[in-house]
């Protein structure tokens, strides 16, 4: 992969602040979408874009309360991040030399839209299937955000791809660079199957058991598999003297997920009786609807959303200093890129 | 220009795909039939078809249900608990079943919801009309209270959540459908067994004095017999329901113990229940083990996996006779091919029900107890036994009827039984009343 050589170390940082404050304030709306499917207030409008009849932005939220607190929340919280996407393209448009960066911005905005539509389809025809694609490419809108942190930090900018001399240094960049992308995958798709555990116990048809059985199965599999990834890197991390702060810290957000993940089976289903078979009967009554079931259920959601952009974050730092072979109509892509730049 | 070409084809797919995404939108949910009663009664598709017609008229559809003057159910209650979960604009949830239940309890409350397969225990299947934790007489059923308190409180110990933090109005809404969906079951029950006892075929002879078999078809639209039978069988399965309130245990009011027991009569009411607990009378130690930890007789099942069991065995049982038949005549091997058709139906209800499980006595060293922890819950339980359960009940079968024990007894296996978690299995208390001091109440 080459780059181009000139990297104007003076460029503006204001791309790189907008970027983080998009990212975190999406972090939040994440979150807010995670609790409307927790509290199951998916439908607490049957109407968009308007909310009752009302104007979504004039509707008296904060005199509202329960389901319609919390949908209407999240239409403002996402108009929001829609707002501030748009000013991350304005600002990538004013402050980035670089073309890609500010395509990339345009990407971030029809990524915003799109997941805007998804949400407006998900109440217009009352579709489960909808809500969950809304809830696979929320968290995937916060990674490709969390990637436009890092291509416009300083750090992405100085990097330069040398071909390093010492064949097998780069070859253990590479095969780093290779496992961060696997797992950044491998969290998505974990992602992807938690969505459907999530949203197939709502399902009617015969055949909803067999998809949430398949579901929360291949979600336990799946999370072995992520961590197991994960300590690997971490390991080669640390073997290697490189970003070993983003590897301990995603090491520790899988340990908490893998709790949290636990605490939700908990709270739904309460404790398994393998496990009263070992510390005995707990007499657990769960509340359906507490705002600690909420909370703890929409805490994995949201971690889990926060793994799969840290392990981009990770993928792409790693990549950066990887020097593959791209297949052919990457590498066009690549040339085409140059050309544009 | 190469590149943005590139890009607005993958931006179109993409639109197409998610265009796609309205010609996906799922059908409304439908009931299903009890395939059990069905294949049991060997009811051809097409009386299954008859009996599903007769009960979406009776009782009408997962969104639109249908409260039946017959039944007294509250039609205003139905609607908020059924359809899928939305809000008003005044706030009022709906679909409150949808949101809350069915994700266990199954659209037709056959208790195989979605995530029914990795609990345990299963989730409750209404159809029977058999719920265990009540006020009333084994047989009879609960009533909307006791359904209420389940609700509020949840089932501690199981999957079972309280939804006490639900408005009271929305909880007996869910209660109304919970009732529905119940008598419904039986219904579809009843009625399965109605057309296999009372219709199938029958022999006509026309003029020419020729007898041929006709089908009698199930449609009490056109057949008053019929509807007149069907309503008989859903005023029975009501009155059940209706009859609710007259079959609740009262105790005696002599009989139950004072509050202010001195720490000696409370230790003599506890030594006399540990006596009735290993006596033979009661012979509680027989499922709950000799040092109440649940582990005596741990083989027998509930009615809801008994019925599958049963199911299970007489298929496996049906492929084996078939397997060994030799038919002789034309007639025979008609016969036998029906039988064939009937069996291949039967082991595909086989391979759809839950894996059968015993029913394991409680452990009553922990504390927990799935029907209530108050005194007059304990009491209910060892009164009517626990329907549906191999738990027998020690006192009157039904009112004015004699118990095996006296109430006072009763009361007397409920201070033993609640004070058990306090008694280490391995220091069996002496019954003397030395011991008074080491009991707390």
């Amino acid at each position: 992969m080459t780059v181009p050589k000139s990297i104007n170390v003076a460029a503006s940082r204001w791309p790189h602040r907008w970027a983080w404050l998009l990212t975190a304030a999406t972090f939040p709306l994440i979150w807010w979408g995670g609790f409307v499917t927790t509290t199951d207030a998916g439908m607490a409008f049957r109407d968009w874009l308007t909310s009752d009849g009302h104007f979504m932005l004039t509707y008296p939220w904060l005199s509202s309360t329960g389901d319609k607190f919390i949908e209407h929340g999240h239409r403002l919280l996402a108009v929001l991040v829609g707002i501030l996407t748009i000013g991350m393209v304005v600002v990538a448009y004013r402050c980035e030399s670089r073309t890609w960066v500010r395509r990339y911005s345009l990407l971030l905005l029809a990524g915003v839209i799109l997941q805007g539509v998804l949400g407006g389809l998900r109440i217009v025809l009352d579709e489960r299937l909808a809500a969950m694609l809304h809830g696979c490419s929320g968290p995937l809108f916060f990674a490709l955000c969390t990637a436009m942190v890092v291509f416009t930090s300083r750090w992405w900018q100085v990097q330069e791809v040398t071909r390093i001399s010492d064949k097998s240094h780069q070859t253990a960049t590479n095969s780093l660079a290779r496992l961060a992308i696997i797992c950044c995958g491998l969290a998505y798709l974990q992602l992807v199957v938690g969505a459907a555990v999530r949203h197939a116990r709502y399902l009617t048809a015969p055949s909803a058991a067999t998809i949430f059985q398949t579901a929360i199965y291949f979600h336990i599999v799946l999370a072995f598999l992520v961590l197991g990834h994960v300590l690997l890197l971490a390991l080669k991390c640390f073997r290697q003297h490189s970003h070993r702060g983003y590897a301990v810290a995603l090491s520790l957000l899988l340990v908490v997920q893998i709790a949290l993940g636990m605490a939700t089976w908990v709270v739904r289903f309460g404790v398994p009786v393998w496990a009263t078979n070992i510390i005995g009967d707990v007499g657990l009554v769960n509340v359906s609807a507490s705002t600690s079931m909420a909370v703890i259920i929409t805490a994995h959601v949201a971690t889990g959303s926060l793994i799969v952009a840290m392990s981009l974050a990770m993928a792409l730092r790693t990549l950066r200093q990887s020097s593959f072979e791209l297949p052919k109509f990457l590498s066009e892509q690549g040339k085409l890129l140059e050309a544009h730049a | 220009m190469k590149l943005a070409t590139q890009v607005n084809r993958q931006l179109f797919l993409s639109l197409l795909v998610l265009g796609s995404l309205g010609c996906t939108q799922g059908e409304p949910p439908q009931f299903r039939l009890n395939m059990i009663s069905m294949t049991s009664n060997e009811l051809d598709s097409e009386y299954q078809q008859e009996i599903a017609n007769v009960l979406s008229g009776l009782f009408g559809t997962p969104d639109e249900p249908f409260a039946h003057p017959a039944t007294g159910l509250n039609q205003l209650k139905l609607d908020l608990a059924s359809g899928p979960a939305w809000s008003d604009k005044r706030g009022y949830s709906h679909g409150l079943y949808r949101q809350h239940c069915v994700h266990c309890h199954g659209i037709d409350g056959d208790g195989y919801g979605p995530t029914a397969k990795i609990l345990n225990p299963y989730p409750r299947d209404y159809r029977k009309g058999i719920f265990k934790f009540k006020s009333t007489f084994n047989a009879a059923k609960p009533t909307d209270a006791d359904l209420h308190r389940v609700l509020a409180n949840g089932v501690p110990g199981t999957s079972m959540p309280s939804f006490e933090l639900l408005p009271s109005s929305e909880v007996e809404s869910l209660v109304e459908y919970v009732k529905y969906l119940a008598m419904r079951g039986q219904l579809e029950t009843e009625l399965a067994a109605y057309v296999f006892d009372e219709l199938g075929v029958e022999e006509v002879e026309d003029e020419s004095g020729t007898v041929t078999e006709q089908r009698i078809p199930f449609d009490p639209s056109a057949s008053p017999d019929q509807a007149e039978a069907v309503l008989d069988i859903l005023s029975e399965i009501v009155a059940g329901w209706d009859e609710a309130g007259e079959n609740v245990i009262q105790p005696a009011e002599d009989a139950i113990p004072a509050d202010n027991r001195s720490d000696e009569e409370l230790a003599a009411s506890i030594d006399r229940g540990r006596e009735l607990f290993y006596g033979v009378k009661a012979n509680c130690i027989k499922c709950h083990g000799p040092t109440g930890l649940g582990d005596g007789q741990q083989t027998d099942h509930n009615v809801w996996n008994k019925e599958n069991m049963d199911y299970i065995e007489a298929t496996t049982s049906m492929a084996d006779s078939l397997a060994n038949a030799d038919p002789e005549t034309e007639e025979e091997e008609l016969e036998l091919d029906r039988e064939w058709a009937l069996l291949k139906s039967r082991e595909e209800v086989s391979d759809t029900l839950l894996p059968v499980r015993n029913a394991v006595p409680r452990n009553l060293r922990v504390g927990v107890y799935r029907g209530g922890r108050r005194r007059i819950d304990v009491f209910h339980k060892i009164h009517a036994g626990i329907a549906g359960t191999p738990m027998p009940g020690l006192g009157a079968a039904g009112p004015g009827a004699e118990g095996t024990i006296s109430e006072e007894d009763m009361w007397s296996i409920v201070d033993y039984v609640l004070n058990l978690p306090y008694e280490a299995p391995s220091q069996p208390q002496r019954a003397l009343p030395t011991n008074h001091s080491n009991i707390t109440q």
